[in-house]
């Protein structure tokens, strides 16, 4: 392909959003290594989550012409008992996301893993299980 | 483990790890709990998983060699495939096969921008890439072309205009594609158009090569594995400007579709809507809006739909309008205002009836949404599928499609149904006119429940719909995977001469009909009328 300045080429969006953790020997340093990594870990669940569900699962007003249908539809479920978005909620468990995100919900379809990957799953599982607890 | 047809346990074992001998382990799906994966979750059998159609197994290639290998290999053991794109396709059969016992070929992986043009106008992708990776690519790189998309941005520029999908800015989707690279059924690769000669520099510039067109053979079918598409694209708009006029009055419906149309041809607008908002506004299949008088209901649950004496008393009692019309105006804001100003000036001198509105400015972006608030949302449905047939652009073709329609309801009995649907009108339910176009597409959405006894009862509305309209002329643009037997059944001229022409085509490329076999009603030579 040309590249003439005006013309982007050969962009891969195959890259996993996870990149490999480091490892290291020291131990303080793994302590601290072990609080970037979880650190990171979030950061990239967040990304997947900003990728594949806030689409759905974002804020009752909508984005667009309507409200978020994910979120909308939770309201309706959960009558309010717990908050409507999935980034508000504490209660969440991974088996709770595992199971929505590869199976499927009402008015939701499952994930396959050339969406989602594991890796990337856990990630997400990490950002909204973790994060209100920091 | 369900098989393909015909195909034993140990053969299919034997294909299965000659797959992942070509695409590694981890991307041949087997097992149950990740074959499910691939049905269509919005389903009209969801109710039904014995009657659903489910594959085999997927595998997942990232490379376009690895497609060529999967297509020898199923030759090899005669186990059909289905490509899907993205697997986003819902509404219209999702990621499931047409064949039950398929092996997807899921090219979600393979998704590589290869080129944006913004010289000329164009992009090359392929289709594993989906509408929101591309808004976000178009972002961080400042790009300020759009490509033509439909609303909810998961499913995949080239599965979409494969199916010949809507959007904006070409409505029609396919016909921003101008070259596709595509594995054929022997396992070779070819190039359509200018991509054909030994330098492919106008491949995306230039849809022909010499001779027959073949850009169109890979639109709803199965004569090859798409692997690249060359996108035109379009400028991105300063802003987008609307307006409306309405009325209480019929036949003023007609004037409006006649201006419209002028400013239409004359490039003033950009596209248009038409509809019946009072007839409309009883639609019930979105709980998030409000829904029009009593009255209404009672009318349209009558054989005769009601009299415009009477719709046109409603109308002035509970103010709502009767005939309304809509255009839209993108492009350079100078651009904008000097058309909306000359499309004001034409409807008062042409003495157009009805209240003229201008909308609000509205900022253009991507033209898809990345919210998928626009997804039907009754209290308990789990899906929805789509009729979808084109009609013309007049009163006279709205009125008559949707007096069909209200008819087969009520002779089914069926008026929950019928209380569903928004009749008459834009948006879901109604038609949508775009300026390029000289025909509306009627989206009428059909909810799938867990209820197993009303889905089936839908499925038979949803059958006589396509019958009763298809002899009318109004046959279906798109249909979903489990009706594209019935659909197709409607274009029988001259003894269905149609298919069996392509069904010619497909014997002679795809010997052993590996490919797609069913898509779009089209059966492999051993499958037919089975």
């Amino acid at each position: 392909m040309r590249n003439t300045g005006v013309t982007f080429i050969a962009c891969a969006l195959t890259a996993s959003l996870l990149s490999p953790q480091t490892e290291c020997a020291d131990r303080s340093k793994a302590a601290l290594n072990n609080t970037t990594a979880a650190h990171d870990l979030m950061q990239q669940g967040k990304a997947v989550y900003v990728q594949w569900c806030l689409g759905c699962h974002g804020p009752l007003t909508g984005m667009g012409r309507f409200p978020s249908a994910g979120t909308y539809r939770l309201q309706q479920r959960y009558n309010d008992a717990v908050p409507a978005m999935l980034e508000d909620r504490v209660d969440l468990t991974p088996e709770v996301i595992r199971t929505a995100v590869r199976h499927g919900m009402p008015i939701m379809p499952p994930f396959r893993k050339t969406e989602v990957t594991d890796a990337e799953l856990d990630a997400v599982i990490a950002y909204l299980t973790q994060k209100k607890h920091k | 483990m369900k098989l393909p047809p015909g195909v034993s346990e140990e053969a299919f074992r034997r294909a299965l790890q000659d797959f992942a001998n070509v695409v590694g382990q981890d991307w041949v799906f087997h097992k149950d709990e990740d074959v499910v994966r691939y049905n269509d979750a919005f389903s009209p059998f969801v109710a039904e998983p014995e009657l659903q159609r489910v594959a085999s197994a997927a595998v997942a290639p990232t490379q376009v060699d690895q497609i060529q290998q999967i297509v020898r290999i199923a030759n090899q053991y005669k186990i059909p495939l289905y490509a899907v794109s993205t697997g986003r396709n819902l509404g219209y059969g999702g990621s499931a096969p047409n064949l039950s016992g398929s092996v997807v070929v899921d090219l979600k992986r393979m998704n590589r921008i290869i080129e944006v043009n913004t010289r000329e106008g164009y992009m090359i992708v392929e289709p594993g890439v989906s509408f929101i990776e591309l808004q976000r690519y178009f972002e961080e790189h400042k790009i300020d072309f759009v490509p033509s998309a439909p609303g909810p941005g998961w499913g995949s520029p080239i599965g979409n205009a494969l199916d010949r999908g809507g959007g904006l800015p070409y409505s029609d989707n396919f016909s921003a594609v101008k070259g596709l690279e595509v594995v054929l059924a022997n396992g070779e690769v070819m190039r359509t158009g200018r991509g054909a000669l030994q330098d492919p520099k106008l491949w995306p510039l230039y849809k022909y090569g010499l001779g027959p067109d073949l850009l169109g053979l890979f639109s709803q079918s199965n004569f090859g594995i798409v692997t690249k598409a060359c996108f035109w694209l379009e400028p991105k708009s300063d802003l987008s400007r609307g307006f409306s006029i309405s009325s209480f009055n019929d036949a003023d419906l007609d004037p409006m579709i006649d201006a419209l149309n002028y400013l239409a041809n004359q490039d003033v607008i950009n596209g248009f809507e038409i509809g019946s908002p009072l007839r409309s506004s009883t639609g019930s299949n979105d709980v998030r809006t409000e829904y029009g008088p009593a009255e209404a209901k009672e009318l349209l649950r009558r054989r005769d739909g009601g009299t415009t004496a009477e719709w046109e008393a409603l109308a002035r009692k509970v103010n709502i309008p009767l005939a309304s019309a809509a255009g839209n105006v993108r492009g350079p804001r100078p651009i904008v205002q000097a058309k909306l100003e000359y499309a004001l000036e034409y409807l008062k001198s042409a003495n157009v009836p009805g209240t003229v509105q201008l909308g609000m400015e509205m900022p253009t972006s991507f033209p898809i949404s990345i919210d998928f608030g626009a997804l039907t949302l009754k209290r308990s449905n789990l899906g929805h599928y789509y009729f979808s047939p084109i009609l013309k652009k007049t009163r006279e073709d709205l009125f008559a499609i949707n007096d069909t329609i209200r008819n087969v309801f009520i002779d089914a009995g069926d008026y929950e149904m019928l209380d569903e649907v928004a009749f008459y009108g834009a948006g879901s339910g109604g038609p949508i006119g775009v300026t390029k176009e000289k025909h509306m597409v009627l989206l009428m959405e059909f909810l799938v429940f867990g209820d197993a006894e009303k889905n089936r009862r839908r499925r038979e509305l949803y059958q006589r719909l396509v019958k009763a309209c298809g002899e009318k002329g109004w046959g279906e643009y798109r249909a979903p995977v489990v009706f594209q037997d019935e659909a197709q059944a409607q274009f029988s001229f001259n003894d269905n001469v149609c298919r069996r022409f392509i069904e010619t085509l497909y014997d002679a490329a795809d010997p052993n009909g590996i490919l797609s076999p069913g898509r779009a009603g089209i059966w492999p030579k051993h499958l037919r009328g089975a």
